[in-house]
């Protein structure tokens, strides 16, 4: 890269300024589509996963739940970094909020509704749309410029 | 092409080598080239590593690159004139 001079057209100087904000919106987009398929399939497994911690029997499958809840996250994460092509500068604290969001949710309507609602599928149910929520909305979130 | 190597770069803390590629539409030995010749100037920096068995080339811009590019897009637009907007 060097210096413009006064050679270069006015014509010519926004065409390269035309050619960075293209490759700045294409950072743009390749990190959106990555957190969109990363976040949403995280807030659908544990969409699908949570209730089921709580409404089977200890001993009759919660604990596997449990474990192919873990696998799946390990998973998604381990595919989302071998995919993770470009890191948006500036993004850490977005995704930071959304991870810890979701960390306090998590934690705090499991604790719940292992000591008082255990399979109780009015608890459950409409928990687990809860938990998975800051996931999901942070897919939005995140797609978003 | 440089520009479009370091607008990729300025707007990521890191970008693949074959995003780069893509994004800015050139073969593997052109943006090679153009990577060694950004790499010799101080303006990025790559790294080689791993993900799972599959090795991936990291390229992230440096402190006196990311200066380079602001003042570089900075004298197009004094020559485009206003209403071109910084990328």
């Amino acid at each position: 890269m060097s210096e413009p001079t006064s050679d270069i057209s006015v014509h010519e100087a926004r065409a390269g300024l035309e050619e960075a904000a293209r490759a700045r919106r294409a950072v743009q987009s390749g990190e959106r589509r990555y957190w969109f398929a990363y976040l949403g399939s995280a807030g659908i497994a544990i969409l699908i996963l949570f209730p089921l911690i709580g409404l089977l029997p200890v001993g009759g499958g919660s604990g596997a739940v449990t474990t192919a809840w873990s696998a799946a996250i390990g998973m998604i994460v381990s595919y989302g970094a071998s995919r993770r092509l470009v890191r948006r500068r500036g993004r850490f604290a977005r995704h930071a909020v959304i991870w810890a969001t979701w960390a306090l949710v998590y934690g705090t309507a499991l604790a719940v509704g292992v000591a008082f609602f255990r399979g109780q599928l009015a608890y459950w149910l409409p928990m687990a749309v809860v938990v998975s929520a800051p996931l999901l909305l942070g897919a939005w979130w995140a797609s978003r410029p | 092409m440089r520009l479009s190597i370091m607008a990729t770069l300025a707007a990521a803390d890191r970008a693949e080598f074959g995003f780069v590629r893509d994004t800015v539409e050139v073969s593997d030995s052109v943006l090679s080239k153009q990577v060694a010749t950004l790499e010799a100037a101080g303006y990025i920096e790559v790294c080689n590593g791993y993900v799972g068995k599959r090795p991936r080339t990291w390229l992230s811009i440096t402190a006196a690159g990311r200066r380079a590019f602001e003042d570089h897009v900075a004298a197009l637009v004094a020559i485009a004139g206003p209403g071109d907007a910084r990328p």
